[in-house]
């Protein structure tokens, strides 16, 4: 999610920096279902990174689409929202169409793909309200005009502040290929710190275990 | 094609052998007919041998540098485990011509290995180390006028040994995406990777003789050619190569699937009987691998056994062909009754080396299947789909994990970790070693049997539930799920092994990957490292352009033409 954000030109690295503190100290909780009507589904991030629960949460959102035609899910209480964009992509891989929507600060996000598209459509507009609830709202369904179409019932947009166009996002993708992803030093020995948590210390006797 | 309950058993997975298919053979395919250009333009060396060396590479569709340097390194230590830190010869494989500022900077990093950082203008980063065994003798040899003894060149088969080959994105390479769609040279599974083997093999000749020629250079001669080509590289290959194949299903998948598709298409080939010429080529392959196998040198008791019962089981194959020839074409015998003699009557490795032995005689039915090798990886999950049906896959495509009792302390008596001295893979002993809390997710089959648990339960009490719904419980599950339905799709990728059991033996996965690759000659060191040859036999840059009949694969010693005057290089 980190990477895709990064090399399709959204930041992932920076965003993945700032958002470091908080997953030192993260409980590692995913989304806990609230309720569950036919085709609307409320869930509770539970403080936790979209990281952790973002999978599940456009997971849940394609089911109901499939088996209702349509499907909503909110994701309440939930952080770095806009590394969610990797999973919408993902979706729409298996013949769905997405929307996603938040609100952060005095923006609001909106995030569109077309069923089998490999690039979506990234706006930022100006926040009609102020939201501290940390909610994302994911809008599934077969196509994407359907889906606007519906989401349009629900959110009201305020005046559009930035777009990236998916050819912008293919120009990053090709030049980040070309000339690779430069990684802050910092930012790299604290993954490394974080990698180290899964390592085994060595030992005599744990040399053994690779052929000594 | 073969059932996938009888090729992804973990020990026919290591009986495999190289096949037209592997990566050496395909590539050396393409250099030899495309007549690659190799040429070094810069070989800054001292009288020692330690210095740089460039070489620029002119391929079909672009230019490449092979960019060396030889430093001096105490036997001391030389050490071919992934912890080593220094080496005898450091390389990378860069796209385009290297300047001098791109030179000082690789100067500065790739002796460094996994210390050091690249960029993605480098496809690949190798080291190696000299043979103790024959490296100085044949240098000696050389610088004293003779030719070296191809029974001691048997023993070894090489000069240096690589210990490593990264490459896809690792230590700032670049990206396996980026060589696929930029470089068609190089756009085939480790293309790039077998290419700076292949590479190190030429330098270790020119090496030798370079050596040998600055030591002595009024009595120095150059190796034979026909040495030359008996040469390989050597490789070590431990448990790093393990999860490659359990976290690559669907590659695993295709490659195998090729591989059968393959072997179907020989057995096919002989549906309807044999002739005179394809039972001479096949018993004349026979005595070629009776050969190879008696000339390979290995302190492994289990291996020797191996071999001498398949030169054993091949020597009364050939002699059945020989003799029998005649009757064989006139029964209308067919290799599919070949296959099934073999399945029934001989040794796992013969069967394999018969199958490769197969696959070889018809490349005009083959040959096209190297461009298939690659393939998306991506794993999909199916929100949707009902627990019901997802029960009902497990137990239709994962059967074998579920004939698995994993309440045996032997059934979980092993686990495969990371250690912190230099991430390298190592496989531990339940409640002995420690760092089971850590353990990498290897085992399929106990991960599918927990799931399937799992599942179990939660449908007792909502046994109309979607996958979705089960991983908003159980989301540690979710990568399960997705390799279940994505795997469940194809045929192989998955080994039918329990791979944490006390007895597991992680060779059997090393040499399945290693035999994709194309070496010959396993010397297994233990139960968890094994060395082989790489490019042994095949052609020399010398020999590109020329007509060529790709039949290097079983290398063998070679018989050194009476008229060859030993002291011309």
């Amino acid at each position: 999610m980190v990477i895709w954000s990064q090399m399709h030109g959204l930041n992932g690295l920076q965003q993945l920096q700032d958002a470091l503190p908080s997953l030192y100290n993260c409980l590692c909780l995913h989304a806990k279902l609230i309720s569950n009507d036919n085709n609307y589904t409320l869930l509770d991030g539970q403080s936790s990174s979209i990281l952790l629960c973002g999978s599940q949460t456009v997971r849940l959102a394609c089911a109901l689409a499939r088996q209702h035609g349509s499907g909503q899910v909110k994701l309440d209480n939930c952080h770095n929202r806009r590394f969610i964009v990797q999973r919408l992509v993902s979706a729409a891989q298996s013949d769905s169409a997405l929307v996603a929507y938040w609100v952060e600060g005095d923006g609001a996000f909106k995030i569109s793909i077309e069923s089998g598209a490999k690039q979506p459509m990234y706006s930022e507009y100006a926040s009609t309200s102020l939201s501290a609830d940390q909610s994302l709202m994911i809008f599934v369904g077969s196509d994407l005009a359907s889906v606007e179409e519906k989401f349009s019932t629900v959110i009201k947009l305020g005046p559009v502040v930035e777009t990236i166009s998916s050819d912008a996002m293919i120009n990053s993708y090709s030049n980040m290929l070309e000339q690779g992803i430069e990684i802050d030093d910092n930012l790299w020995n604290e993954l490394d710190n974080l990698v180290a948590r899964v390592l085994v210390e060595s030992t005599e006797s744990s040399r053994a275990g690779a052929g000594d | 094609m073969r059932p996938a309950s009888q090729v992804m058993q973990l020990n026919r997975l290591g009986s495999f052998h190289q096949s037209r298919l592997s990566f050496m053979r395909t590539l050396v395919r393409r250099m030899v007919q495309e007549n690659w250009q190799i040429n070094s333009t810069v070989f800054d060396l001292d009288t020692e041998g330690y210095g740089t060396a460039v070489y620029e590479v002119k391929a079909k569709y672009g230019t490449y540098s092979y960019v060396l340097f030889s430093h001096y390194l105490d036997p001391e230590n030389r050490n071919d485990r992934v912890i080593a830190d220094q080496w005898d010869l450091t390389m990378a494989l860069c796209e385009g011509s290297v300047d001098a500022e791109q030179l000082e900077f690789l100067r500065n990093n790739v002796p460094k290995q996994e210390a050091g950082r690249v960029d993605s203008r480098v496809f690949v980063l190798s080291r190696g180390n000299r043979s103790g065994r024959t490296f100085d003798y044949v240098v000696d040899e050389l610088a004293q006028g003779r030719q070296p003894d191809v029974d001691v060149i048997a023993e070894v088969g090489y000069l240096y040994r690589t210990t490593a080959a990264y490459g896809s994105g690792k230590l700032g390479m670049a990206d396996w995406e980026k060589v696929r769609t930029k470089h068609r040279d190089f756009a085939r599974p480790f293309a790039a990777e077998m290419f700076t083997c292949f590479m190190l093999r030429h330098f270790s000749l020119q090496h030798a003789d370079y050596i040998a020629a600055q030591r002595a250079p009024k009595t120095a001669v150059k190796l034979d050619d026909d040495i030359k080509r008996y040469f390989g590289i050597g490789n070590s290959t431990g448990l790093g190569m393990a999860p490659f194949l359990i976290n690559h299903p669907l590659l695993i998948n295709q490659w195998i699937e090729q591989r059968e598709t393959a072997l179907a298409r020989a057995i096919m080939a002989g549906a309807d009987g044999l002739d005179t010429a394809i039972l001479d080529r096949f018993a004349t392959a026979a005595a070629r691998v009776i050969q190879h196998l008696g000339e390979i040198s290995t302190g492994d008791t289990q291996q020797n056994v191996s071999n001498g019962l398949v030169r054993e089981e091949l020597q009364e194959l050939e002699q059945w062909l020989r003799a029998e020839g005649i009757n064989i074409i006139a029964s209308r015998y067919s290799w599919a009754e070949l296959v099934q003699y073999a399945e029934c009557n001989w040794h796992i490795e013969t069967q394999e080396v018969i199958n490769s032995m197969l696959i070889e005689l018809y490349p005009e039915l083959v040959d096209e299947l190297e461009e298939m090798m690659a393939v998306e990886e991506d794993q999909h999950l199916v929100p949707q789909m009902s627990l019901g049906d997802l029960k009902a896959l497990i137990e239709d495509k994962y059967d074998w994990a579920l004939a698995i009792d994993f309440s045996r302390a032997e059934s979980q008596g092993s686990f495969w970790y990371r250690s912190e001295e230099k991430m390298e893979p190592r496989l531990g002993q339940t409640c002995v070693d420690m760092g089971m809390e850590k353990q990498m997710p290897l085992a399929i089959g106990r991960m599918v049997r927990e799931c399937y648990d799992e599942i179990c339960m939660y449908m007792a009490e909502f046994p109309q539930q979607d996958v979705a719904h089960f991983i908003l419980q159980q989301p540690n599950f979710s990568g399960a799920i997705c390799r279940i339905q994505t795997m469940a799709r194809s045929q192989y990728g998955d080994i039918r092994e329990n791979l944490v059991h006390s007895d597991v033996l992680p060779i059997h996965l090393l040499r399945c990957k290693l035999s994709f690759f194309g070496v010959s000659k396993f010397d297994p060191r233990s139960r968890l490292w094994v060395r082989n040859t790489m490019f042994q036999g095949a052609p020399l840059i010398s020999d590109f352009g020329k007509p060529f009949f790709d039949d290097w694969q079983f290398p063998i010693k070679p018989v050194l033409s009476s008229t060859s005057d030993p002291s011309v290089g």
